[in-house]
């Protein structure tokens, strides 16, 4: 049977946007390969974590829209939970019983968060400081 | 006194979101805990999926679990 699921993982700050890409390009085809159908991806971008996780203080969040069946599901989610540089991942469903077809796969998009405005307000240093931070490892 | 009706029963647009932090704040103290329905005027029901909502957003690091008054 097929459902709508979304999925929504972090990945960690230290790869760079190639490696991020190829992730992204990974776990799509695993839904594809997996009886699934890909309907979006969207970039959040780098965010704030709201608390440190293996001691980052930031990370890329990817959303990810798809239709699938259970083992479509289990396999993103096996895939995402060996990946080391996923630091979280979550997935909902959106609906029971959804028609593959009634939606159309589109394009990635970026996603601009109006709450992203809000973090980015902070003065160039202290965003300085908390890079380092990121790469020391945090090492308190 | 003035009974605050459920947001979510007099808006039925408004629809609860884990990812949608900004509304998910009104509903979380200063420390992160989440607001109770005496306080939050909340209907039992959507106070449910506020809190269901909450906890995944927590899980995804968008929302403390516990967050500490800064030092001043």
């Amino acid at each position: 049977m097929i459902r709508e699921y979304e999925t929504l993982y972090i990945v960690s700050p230290e790869l760079d946007k190639s490696g991020i890409e190829n992730l992204n390009g990974k776990f799509k085809s695993i839904v594809q390969e997996n009886g699934g159908k890909v309907i979006r991806l969207t970039r959040w971008g780098k965010r704030d974590l709201a608390y440190r996780i293996k001691k980052y203080n930031h990370g890329f969040y990817v959303h990810l829209n798809y239709f699938g069946e259970g083992r479509t599901v289990d396999e993103l989610q096996r895939n995402l939970r060996l990946n080391e540089n996923i630091l979280r991942y979550i997935t909902v469903r959106l609906s029971e019983e959804a028609d593959i077809n009634s939606k159309e796969s589109m394009p990635d998009a970026d996603l601009e968060i109006k709450k992203a405005e809000a973090p980015a307000a902070k003065d160039k240093e202290s965003e300085e400081k908390e890079e380092e931070k990121d790469k020391n490892g945090g090492n308190e | 006194m003035k009974r605050k009706m459920c947001r979510f029963c007099s808006d039925k647009n408004l629809k609860i979101d884990f990812k949608d932090v900004e509304l998910l704040r009104h509903f979380i103290s200063e420390r992160g805990k989440i607001v109770p329905r005496r306080i939050s005027g909340n209907c039992a029901k959507h106070q449910r999926w506020v809190c269901e909502a909450v906890k995944m957003a927590r899980h995804i690091a968008l929302l403390p679990y516990v967050s500490i008054e800064l030092q001043e």
